[in-house]
């Protein structure tokens, strides 16, 4: 039986769930003590940040030190409305959170671009500055002195929720958060987040606008850090600016790393253990910032992959683990763009000039790119092919020309905007995914043409599921098109040199483009991987795609060109068939040089 | 009107030339190791702490205690490179030296308030108190040496890492490890080094300012973090850049000072937030092109 929503969810892990909610519900009936439920509160709020910070910290690969001011900004937008306006928890508590998301998006716009220690920068100032407005603007926040009786949740009857239901509360919100975060990070969504971490620009080559993504993932992690915050201003009715300074954000991000960053529940163990802590050492008072300094120190130094990372590298749990179900490849799954063959050139260049300070890499280039022909382009080292498919593809604006594609002029388009018009590419330097495996790296291919967005991949509808299924067997079948279908499932750095350059081009070819652009495809190749590639770039066009390769190996190219341009110095100095241009003379001279020099030299 | 603008840029290039010597220490540590010690504040509290021992309990002389303080936190620089720093370079997450730089700065605080108990300790100027007239502003002498000697030092340390051996040998470390290590350069040496020189200027930065300040276990914070603003407004790989970025965060916090006292704490982070949407490499770093 399938249910509509999350139709991917497995028997075992409703068991999983069951049992868990099983223990947060016997947890205050067996253990009455009202400061060990008060622990319990905390444990599960806390938990929620934690598990927002590591879709930021795990997936994206981007630092928070400021989820405190997150965290804040929840608990004063309830507090503040459930004082002074004196609505329910049912309502100040969504607002809070809805309040908190739309700060991270905020918070996200000067983090796009932002690397290393300017990124840790941005969320550290951010965090200061809620810090101080919370101690300083006495006003709205009362500073130290706090916001007092902020009321507990009611129940429908009216009636103030007891600490052991408002534990239930919280604790079912958490399991809630850990299905839906799992249900997320195991979809499209986790998998395109992997990818921008990997590489940011061949993630762009396949259509995915890196800010969009950037933002969602800063909002849904301020979303938990913001419901933590309600949870907890709501807790003991009282909150002042003690609580959200620059300590607390560390220690979320030391929960989420002593867990397990990018492991899912990596955050559960982490915050559970780290804020039993002080519990455990209360009477070790004067001696708690040695311990806290010592914790954190031990974690990094001594569990580099955290508690639940560590876990999972062992061989007796990797062995335990099932191995991925086989895929058949779809019939007839594998698709190329039909171009239209009306002598038109697919892409057109003329006058691009591109200078890089003051060096000019590209001087008045034209090029016609006519559809369905393999285009050569060579030439020596530093003579500007490169910049010319960097150019092409958007990745850097011309300084000057203009590029026309079908006919019309296309101003500032952006790499994942060209990959919309039907433009990719590979690399010269093999840009892979990180971790994600060779599945997973055409499954991005896939980007533009996957229908199910993020709400529908957070409930895990059965559209969605079985959208995810239909392109993994398509995925397969491009796999098996280049070749490397029987190691779909490992670890794409697993793969050896020749055939990471095969999985760029599948990657590229699931974009179903109408023109591809190769550079380098033959770099660092063997013999019999280059036969290979030379009937995969034959069979491509044969499908219909305009491709243009940048080589080096002279047979390769004079193998498969149609056309051949040559660069020099930026310029382009000769075009035509593979045999005018092995009789042209300046190409001879621009990689050898002419015969007085060298006889002079 | 003029004459509080006046005494706030004075009093504004004293405070900045401090974030300005701490934050070349940051200078210093990212361009050899990318990384940077985020307890660096908490480094420049032991130095006044330190000093407070020499030159209010022991009597020494201030030069006496700033010759100790350097001392003392060069030896914590070896300490913090072996523990904090080399420790962590295998690590899954590419920041997490930010982690264990807190950490040491989190247990040195227990250790000061161990060690000088948690109250604020009056640091009297050895120049005295005596107010001088620049103008219509007065500035204290101690604020003076400040400056002079913040920049001063500032100027040193780009002097040895342009002119001397030992310097160009750090700074070739920092163009290029590999090139470094293949003329026979020992890198690992370098950088110790680099934490050694950064922990130093921490070190000076404390003694500097403990006399317009109190010296006591919690002091570090919110001048490490600030001068970390302050680099990185300026950009952290531009040593001019920084000094610049010092000075104008000192300065542009006392004239926020004139308007509102409480704007004044939190100026430097809009101010940074502002500036790295627009400039994601502070408004003097390099604009990094990525090779393709």
């Amino acid at each position: 039986m399938r249910l509509p929503v999350f139709a991917h969810t497995a028997p075992r892990d409703w068991i999983r769930f069951l049992v868990a909610a099983a223990v947060v519900l016997a947890l205050p009936l067996v253990f009455h003590d009202p400061f060990f439920i008060l622990v319990l509160q905390s444990l599960a709020y806390l938990f929620i940040v934690a598990l927002g910070l590591d879709i930021l910290v795990g997936w994206t690969g981007q630092i928070s030190l400021g989820h405190a001011g997150l965290y804040a900004i929840g608990a004063y937008t309830s507090a503040l409305l459930a004082t002074r306006a004196g609505w329910p928890f049912w309502i100040s508590a969504p607002i809070g959170v809805v309040v908190a998301g739309v700060a991270g998006a905020l918070l996200a716009i000067p983090s796009l671009r932002a690397k290393g220690p300017y990124l840790a920068m941005v969320t550290l100032a951010f965090g200061f500055m809620i810090e101080v407005t919370s101690n300083r603007w006495q006003g709205l926040t009362n500073g130290p002195m706090g916001i007092s009786a902020i009321p507990a949740p009611t129940l429908p009857d009216g009636e103030e929720m007891s600490p052991a239901q408002y534990f239930w509360l919280i604790a079912g919100v958490a399991l809630l958060c850990q299905l839906l975060a799992n249900n997320l990070l195991g979809s499209r969504v986790g998998r395109t987040l992997l990818a921008l971490r990997g590489s940011e620009i061949a993630a762009q080559s396949v259509g995915v606008n890196v800010y969009r993504w950037k933002v969602l993932a800063f909002v849904i992690s301020s979303v938990y850090a913001g419901l933590g915050g309600v949870f907890f201003a709501h807790q003991n009715g009282f909150i002042n600016s003690d609580t959200f300074v620059f300590a607390l954000s560390v220690s979320f991000l030391t929960s989420v790393l002593m867990g397990g960053s990018g492991t899912l529940y990596g955050p559960l163990v982490g915050s559970v253990i780290l804020n039993l802590i002080p519990t455990v050492f209360a009477r070790l008072h004067e001696y708690h910032l040695y311990i806290y300094g010592g914790i954190i120190l031990v974690t990094i130094i001594f569990l580099p992959d955290g508690i639940v990372g560590s876990l999972l590298k062992l061989p007796v749990v990797r062995r335990w683990r099932r191995p991925p179900a086989r895929i058949e490849p779809e019939p007839g799954g594998l698709a190329f763009h039909q171009a239209r063959d009306d002598g038109q050139p697919v892409i057109e260049a003329s006058n691009l000039t591109r200078d890089f300070g003051g060096i000019r890499a590209l001087n008045r280039v034209n090029i016609a790119v006519r559809p369905r022909i393999v285009h050569g382009l060579i030439g020596p080292n530093g003579s500007g092919k490169s910049t010319l498919v960097n150019v092409l593809t958007g990745l850097y604006p011309p300084s000057s020309g203009e590029v026309r594609l079908q006919g019309g002029v296309l101003g500032r388009v952006r790499p994942h905007q060209m990959a919309k018009l039907g433009i990719t590419r590979t690399f010269q330097s093999i840009r892979l995914f990180g971790e994600l495996s060779v599945l997973d790296h055409v499954m991005v291919g896939y980007h533009l043409h996957l229908r199910a967005g993020i709400w529908r991949h957070l409930l895990q509808t059965t559209g969605a599921v079985d959208e995810e299924q239909l392109f993994r067997r398509k995925a397969m079948a491009l796999l098996q098109f280049v070749g490397i279908a029987e190691r779909a499932h490992e670890p794409a750095h697993n793969l050896p040199y020749g055939q990471q350059r095969l999985l760029e081009i599948a990657r590229a070819l699931a974009l179903q483009p109408r023109l591809l652009l190769l550079d380098e495809p033959a770099a660092g190749v063997n013999p019999t991987e280059m036969q290979r590639l030379v009937k995969i770039i034959q069979d491509i066009r044969n499908g219909g795609v305009t491709q243009v390769v940048i080589e080096h190996h002279m047979d390769l190219i004079m193998g498969i060109s149609d056309v051949v341009s040559v660069l020099d110095f930026g310029e382009k100095i000769a075009e035509g068939t593979t045999a005018e241009i092995q009789g042209n003379p300046k190409v001879i001279e621009a990689y050898l040089g002419t015969g007085l020099e060298a006889a002079h030299a | 009107m003029l004459v509080k603008l006046w005494q706030a840029l004075l009093s504004g290039l004293s405070v900045g030339s401090v974030y300005a010597l701490i934050a070349q220490g940051y200078y210093v540590t990212f361009i050899t190791t990318g990384a940077l010690n985020f307890g660096q504040g908490d480094f420049l509290m032991i130095g006044a702490l330190f000093g407070v021992t020499c030159y209010v309990t022991l009597g020494l002389p201030y030069a006496i205690a700033i010759v100790g303080a350097v001392a003392l936190l060069s030896v914590m620089g070896v300490g913090l490179e072996r523990v904090a720093i080399r420790t962590t370079l295998r690590h899954a997450l590419s920041l997490s030296w930010v982690l264990s730089t807190v950490a040491v700065s989190i247990i040195l605080k227990n250790a000061a308030v161990q060690i000088w108990g948690p109250e604020q300790i009056k640091f009297p100027s050895p120049f005295g108190d005596k107010v001088i007239h620049i103008g219509p502003a007065g500035i204290f002498p101690q604020e003076l040496f400040i400056i002079f000697g913040s920049i001063g030092t500032v100027l040193l340390v780009q002097f040895f890492l342009k002119r001397a051996v030992l310097g160009k040998a750090l700074t070739a470390v920092a163009y290029n490890r590999k090139a470094a290590a293949v003329m026979g350069i020992n890198v690992q040496r370098m950088v110790v080094l680099a934490f050694v020189l950064s922990s130093a200027l921490a070190g000076l930065g404390g003694v500097l300012i403990a006399p317009i300040t109190f010296a006591w276990a919690y002091m570090g914070t919110v001048p490490g973090i600030k001068a970390f603003a302050a680099a990185i407004i300026g950009g952290l790989e531009n040593p001019i850049g920084i000094l610049i970025g010092g000075l104008a965060v000192g300065v542009l916090e006392q004239f926020f000072g004139i308007i509102n006292s409480n704007l004044k704490e939190g100026i430097t982070f809009l101010f940074v937030l502002l500036i790295l949407a627009v400039r994601p490499t502070g408004l003097m770093g390099r604009k990094e092109i990525e090779k393709v």
